[in-house]
């Protein structure tokens, strides 16, 4: 019965997780501009996160270290820091749009300004950081992303053609008005959005908080294989909503309130509430999640102690790592920086970024010596390559896409 | 022979310095000097925008009238509107119209110009909760946006 809840709350956790503010963004700009046509990208990125972070799990499960604790011993200090310097510095930009996004959620309920919000954020972020348990952070944010289930619920009420939303999904096309490098633009923002960095860091660290074993792997498996799909599922209805609500006006998302809109036509006010409430608990899990990577990462790679499962003297530089990267975030929210730009440019870079981070992994999983009998199959070792390649393909696209669309204009 | 030391001669570093600050002085003149071709597509992409806000701020006329949005959410929603067409108002107005678009630059700010209006006549709608002024609103801000996306269709 112990080993049912553990399964359970695992996989609750994980799909209320899931999404964050690149998610929450990323799927209702797309899902307003191109219905449901770019959820292939969401689908594929689903798959691949869940490929790389039941490896990543499966590693810190094994071998009780986390991945990244392992890429400077495996792959040398050089790659290493070329895969510190380019995965931390996406993790830490995503911060800083996870913190402006908390501050976003609540402006949006009480119409006092984002900015006078970050301080108190960061500062609620840092404590929580600093006292919290590890799974107290998890758990409960975890949960309360749940909330987020009601861009599920909501398109379900608003009773639109499923099999117009379905023929969308499964055609590659496009409205008249947008180009296809804005498709693509997209496509891009999306799957980086999906298989963001920070996940692996935090699911890989986390599984060491934990103190996984091998006896884990089940449990940790099914969080990942049914939790992280049911999560991608949220992605498609929030995309979903958005094309039902707001694509028909020709309205174009750019704040956290439109995203929403569609949750007041369908539900009305207690909708917008519970959804609200998702938006807060899954941006401020997901700072939450990125502060620690980037602790994780940094500590990791220099040989430091960290995690949650020591107490903070027993871990000086990790968490003093927390309180200066806290500190930084706010400092470049009060600079006035719309957050939801910082998101946009947040999942760009992710996709940049992705070939730093799952590249060591495969490696890492197919090595006997950190996984023994545990290293990756056939199957999995096919598909790893497949998605390398599409990473690498994302990853160089990235940029030029995002100057020759001006940004998805 | 013009090389010293593999450097260049400095009458060589002079020209350069001078050319890179002429570029850097014509590319940053303000305000900017697009071409006809840039200077439409961004007054497309400014009505574009304007008419994305103008759609939103009558959405959100139509739920507060049916009391589907919570506490402030809508004035909240109605005030980034605001500021977003403040934005891309800006945007536009501060590029030189080159020359031959003076009907099309006239008639661009006049509707960026009512619809800036028009919501901030919104905004303070909601923000009173005048509730009687919504559907009035709403009708023109729709009567408005089919403007908006007619005059985009003629700048194609």
């Amino acid at each position: 019965m112990k080993r049912f809840f553990a399964v359970a709350l695992g996989i609750l956790t994980a799909i209320g997780g899931f999404v964050d503010i690149g998610d929450l963004v990323t799927n209702a700009q797309v899902g307003a501009r191109f219905g449901l046509s770019i959820a292939p990208a969401v689908i594929v990125g689903v798959v691949g996160i869940c490929l790389f972070a039941e490896m990543s799990g499966r590693v810190a499960a094994v071998s009780g270290r986390a991945t990244f604790d392992l890429v400077r011993e495996r792959l040398g200090p050089r790659i290493g820091l070329l895969n510190l310097v380019g995965s931390m510095g996406v993790t830490f930009l995503t911060f800083i749009a996870e913190i402006g996004g908390v501050a976003l959620s609540l402006q949006l309920v009480t119409s006092v300004n984002e900015l006078l919000w970050v301080p108190f954020v960061a500062l609620a972020v840092w404590l929580l950081l600093w006292r919290a348990k590890f799974s107290a952070i998890e758990n409960v944010l975890g949960l309360l992303g749940l909330s987020l289930i009601v861009f599920a619920v909501a398109l379900w009420q608003l009773g639109p053609d499923w099999g117009e939303l379905a023929h969308q999904a499964v055609t590659v096309d496009k409205p008249a008005s947008e180009s296809w490098a804005t498709w693509c633009y997209y496509a891009v923002a999306l799957f980086g959005a999906a298989m963001t960095p920070y996940e692996v860091f935090f699911f890989s660290s986390g599984g060491v908080e934990e103190r996984w074993t091998a006896k884990d792997l089940a449990v940790m498996r099914a969080n990942v294989f049914i939790g992280f799909p049911l999560g991608g599922l949220l992605s498609l209805a929030i995309a979903g909503s958005a094309a039902v609500v707001l694509q028909p006006h020709g309205i174009a998302v750019d704040t956290l309130g439109e995203t929403a809109l569609p949750v007041a036509e369908a539900l009305g006010k207690i909708g917008v509430a519970i959804a609200v409430l998702g938006f807060v608990a899954a941006t401020f899990g997901a700072a939450c999640e990125t502060g620690l990577s980037v602790g994780y990462s940094l500590a990791q790679y220099v040989g430091a102690q960290w995690g949650k499962y020591v107490r903070p003297q027993a871990a000086v530089a990790f968490h003093t790592v927390l309180l200066l990267i806290t500190l930084a975030a706010a400092a470049v929210l009060l600079t006035g920086v719309d957050p939801i730009v910082v998101t946009e440019i947040s999942v760009v870079f992710s996709a940049v970024a992705l070939p730093l981070t799952y590249f060591p992994i495969l490696v890492i999983a197919n090595d006997p010596d950190y996984v023994g009998e545990h290293v990756n199959g056939r199957v999995t070792n096919l598909l790893g390559t497949v998605y390398l390649v599409l990473i690498l393909v994302a990853a160089v696209a990235a940029i030029p896409l995002m100057v020759i669309t001006g940004m998805g204009q | 022979m013009n090389r010293r030391r593999g450097g260049y001669r400095p009458g060589v570093i002079r020209v350069r310095v001078a050319v890179c600050c002429a570029l850097l002085a014509l590319t940053g003149c303000v305000p900017s000097e697009p071409s006809a071709t840039d200077w439409r597509t961004s007054a497309r992409q400014a009505l574009e925008d304007t008419a994305s806000e103008v759609e939103t701020v009558a959405l959100v006329l139509d739920l507060e009238s049916g009391e589907r949005l919570p506490g402030r959410s809508a004035q909240v929603a109605a005030v980034e509107s605001e500021e977003a067409l403040g934005k891309a108002e800006q945007t536009l107005s501060s590029q030189q119209p080159p020359a031959g678009t003076e009907r099309d630059d006239g008639t661009v700010s006049d509707l960026l110009g009512r619809a800036a209006d028009l919501v901030r006549q919104a905004r303070i709608a909601i923000t009173a909760g005048d509730e009687g002024a919504y559907d009035d609103l709403r009708a023109r801000l729709l009567d408005l946006s089919d403007d908006l996306d007619a005059e985009r269709a003629e700048l194609r």
